[in-house]
């Protein structure tokens, strides 16, 4: 996979255009925590080869929009910007493909809690046997991440 | 080309043998969709010469939730009891999301006789 | 696209359903599977005794009207039947704020088909009690 600052994405995937690479694959973005990374595959289709490029975002969470130079990338950057929050500059098509409502945050990024999870009382919460509950430190759920369950008190659970 | 055979067990039912299952709850915290539910109580046993009794866990209800069940697996892999295990059975519809819910009763006959 | 396809099933004997196969996600291959396995067989006549509306994958909430408006010009006596986990409750995408927690919030769903996905047996399974009802 290859780096490429962001202030060359389009440069470097338009030259890909020009080396052969004929057809898009995909674009996804990475939640690192302290940034976002984008990721972009093209393939070859005379010889099957493929392409990985990747580049971390600003703080802004900018990235420009490769529309122009792949037209399937469009639909990739509607993703990106409806789930993980990031602005595609350029992007002629700023829809989103699964929210139907402005309430929320990104669904991708981590930090963003998923309220049914939330709510709905853990199976996994019962102890073996009903006397030792009271006991025992309660562990966290399956895909509930860290700090997604705060008491009052401020202490995570 | 090669006849692709499907095991009989391939995405089909888990099925539980409540006889080994120690209610020890680790199927029930490693399943990513939370649709197994346990209870189970502790019950104390005085076995004869022995200096103490010791604690055994009796395991009231199991239930899959199979209207949420993504077959993974990961329940029947992690047992150490082997108290799950694939059935080869064909999952029966309900006439209701909730009728999907299968308890011990249905689920023990699921077992595999000899083990899957 | 909602036009249903008709099919006699040879393990229910006397079932002809003309069928609508809404796809929204991996366990619609199943039903592929069910076709070319001959669980399923396309037929002609035309003679189907109701239409059903085969639901399998995930219901997105941007999804729902379309499932609904299929459903509605679906000719009566109509029927509809959830196929795999995304459709009976959100399966594996349950806790997504995106994703109906089952086509049934959206469609009166007759019968579940358990299973993620479902084999093609279960479909059947399901077809038969659809027919016994």
């Amino acid at each position: 996979m290859r780096r490429v600052p962001v202030s060359d994405w389009v440069t470097e995937l338009a030259a890909c255009q020009a080396a052969g690479f004929d057809c898009f694959g995909m674009i996804a973005g990475v939640d690192r925590v302290e940034s976002i990374e984008v990721i972009a595959s093209v393939v070859r289709s005379s010889d099957a080869s493929c392409e990985l490029m990747s580049t971390t975002l600003d703080a802004d969470r900018t990235v420009a929009s490769i529309a122009h130079v792949y037209t399937g990338a469009a639909w990739y950057e509607r993703e990106l910007a409806e789930m993980f929050g990031v602005l595609v500059a350029g992007a002629g098509d700023d829809r989103p493909l699964l929210r139907r409502t402005d309430e929320g945050a990104p669904t991708l990024l981590k930090s963003t809690i998923l309220g049914a999870r939330v709510l709905t009382p853990w199976p996994g919460d019962a102890d073996a046997g009903d006397d030792a509950k009271a006991n025992r430190r309660r562990q966290r759920a399956v895909g509930v991440a860290e700090g997604w369950l705060v008491d009052e008190s401020g202490s995570d659970d | 080309m090669t006849e692709r055979v499907i095991p009989p067990n391939a995405h089909s039912l888990i099925g539980l043998n409540p006889e080994a299952c120690t209610s020890c709850m680790i199927c029930v915290r490693e399943c990513p969709v939370w649709c197994i539910d346990l209870a189970s109580h502790t019950h104390e046993v005085t076995e004869e010469g022995a200096r103490r009794p010791k604690v055994v866990h009796v395991l009231d209800e199991f239930t899959i939730d199979f209207g949420a069940c993504m077959y993974c697996g990961i329940c029947v892999d992690v047992c150490p009891f082997d108290a799950l295990a694939w059935s080869s059975e064909i999952d029966p519809s309900a006439h209701a999301a909730g009728g999907l819910v299968h308890g011990i009763d249905q689920l023990v006959k699921w077992f595999p006789a000899s083990g899957s | 696209m909602t036009s249903a396809r008709h099919y006699s099933v040879p393990g229910v004997p006397g079932l002809a359903v003309g069928v609508l196969d809404i796809g929204l996600a991996c366990c619609s291959l199943e039903i592929a599977a069910a076709v070319t396995a001959g669980l399923l067989v396309p037929s002609d006549s035309g003679s189907a005794e109701s239409s059903v509306l085969l639901v399998s994958g995930t219901v997105t909430d941007a999804m729902a009207p379309a499932v609904l408006s299929a459903w509605n010009a679906l000719p009566e006596p109509r029927r509809a039947v959830s196929f795999g986990a995304c459709a009976n409750t959100g399966g594996p995408y349950w806790d997504a704020p995106t994703v109906l927690k089952g086509v049934d919030q959206v469609i009166p769903i007759e019968v579940y088909v358990p299973g993620c996905p479902p084999r093609p047996e279960a479909l059947i399974a399901g077809l038969a009690e659809l027919a016994a009802r």
